[in-house]
């Protein structure tokens, strides 16, 4: 029996979050239990483990705003309210996971540097990131307008972007406190990381990366059943006008 | 506080953020999905 692209669209996204979740577990059990303890130098430790989610969640945010930046860029050119519905998510779960970069970093910065924060530029640029997609979010809800907020949106998620390779390349351009792995100018510096250490290490980004996709196609899916209950609630209250006009329909 | 309690103290605080930002995704969708049935019925 044929099954409808709806069916088929809910089994995958019901797929793609069993694996995110199953490898998040599985993630889980590699951090506690096969990555190696570092030494225990200050940072080092058990506090060391909270690098195995904390740079995870750092490249998740990363994803999550170029995925803002380019479809961004794609609904001022287009006007395709799915571009406007993926960007407002993808921007929603990189605030999510900058947040989280900001309350893990400090955590951990706490017994390492013996200070919560450093107005240093690896940072302070985060903070900069994070606030600017805070305020994208909350522009979106100044106004009940898809089509205008979504434009508006839309120039302050492009711009918003262009801090991303700051807050990347902060480390090696400015003299910053925050740790660095190895770099093009320094690839021998060694992560410190042995065999299981980086099997924890991808395990959580592989299944952060997943996750976020679940989490965006979720998003975009409530998008979708938000503005088909907008389009209803209109075409109820106005039952003699015919088919609601100016609500955007979700391609 | 020991290393092993900040440690710990990340973990939930990740948890915690990523649990409830699901749980509002969940909640959303099934009481989005239930008003929509409700609105097409009506119609």
């Amino acid at each position: 029996m044929a099954t409808s692209p709806t069916t088929r669209r809910s089994r995958n996204l019901k797929l793609l979050g069993s694996a995110a979740w199953g490898l998040l577990a599985l993630s889980l059990i590699f951090i506690f239990f096969v990555a190696r303890e570092a030494d225990d130098y200050p940072g080092g430790g058990p506090l060391q483990r909270i690098f195995y989610f904390h740079v995870p969640s750092a490249w998740v945010a990363y994803l999550a705003f170029a995925v803002v930046f380019i479809s961004s860029i794609a609904y001022l050119r287009t006007s395709e309210r799915r571009w406007d519905l993926l960007a407002h998510g993808a921007a929603e779960i990189g605030v999510l996971f900058t947040s989280l970069v900001l309350i893990t970093g400090p955590i951990w910065a706490r017994p390492a540097w013996g200070t919560w924060w450093q107005w240093d530029a690896r940072l302070t640029s985060t903070l900069i990131l994070w606030l600017t997609y805070l305020g994208y979010l909350f522009l979106r809800s100044l106004t009940r307008d898809p089509a205008r907020s979504g434009r508006l949106a839309a120039v302050v998620g492009i711009i918003g972007f262009l801090d991303v390779p700051i807050v990347h390349f902060s480390v090696r351009w400015w003299r910053t406190l925050h740790p660095s792995g190895p770099t093009p100018a320094d690839p021998t510096r060694s992560s410190g990381l042995g065999g299981p250490e980086l099997l924890a290490f991808f395990t959580a980004l592989v299944a952060f990366t997943l996750l976020f996709a679940w989490l965006l196609a979720t998003r975009v899916r409530i998008g979708r059943l938000e503005d088909e209950v907008d389009r209803l609630e209109i075409e109820a209250e106005r039952p003699d006008r015919g088919p609601a006009s100016g609500i955007p329909v979700s391609t | 506080m020991s290393s092993l309690g900040w440690m710990i103290t990340a973990f939930l605080c990740a948890g915690a953020g990523i649990g409830g930002y699901v749980s509002t995704l969940v909640v959303r969708e099934r009481r989005l999905t239930k008003h929509l049935d409700t609105l097409r019925k009506g119609s």
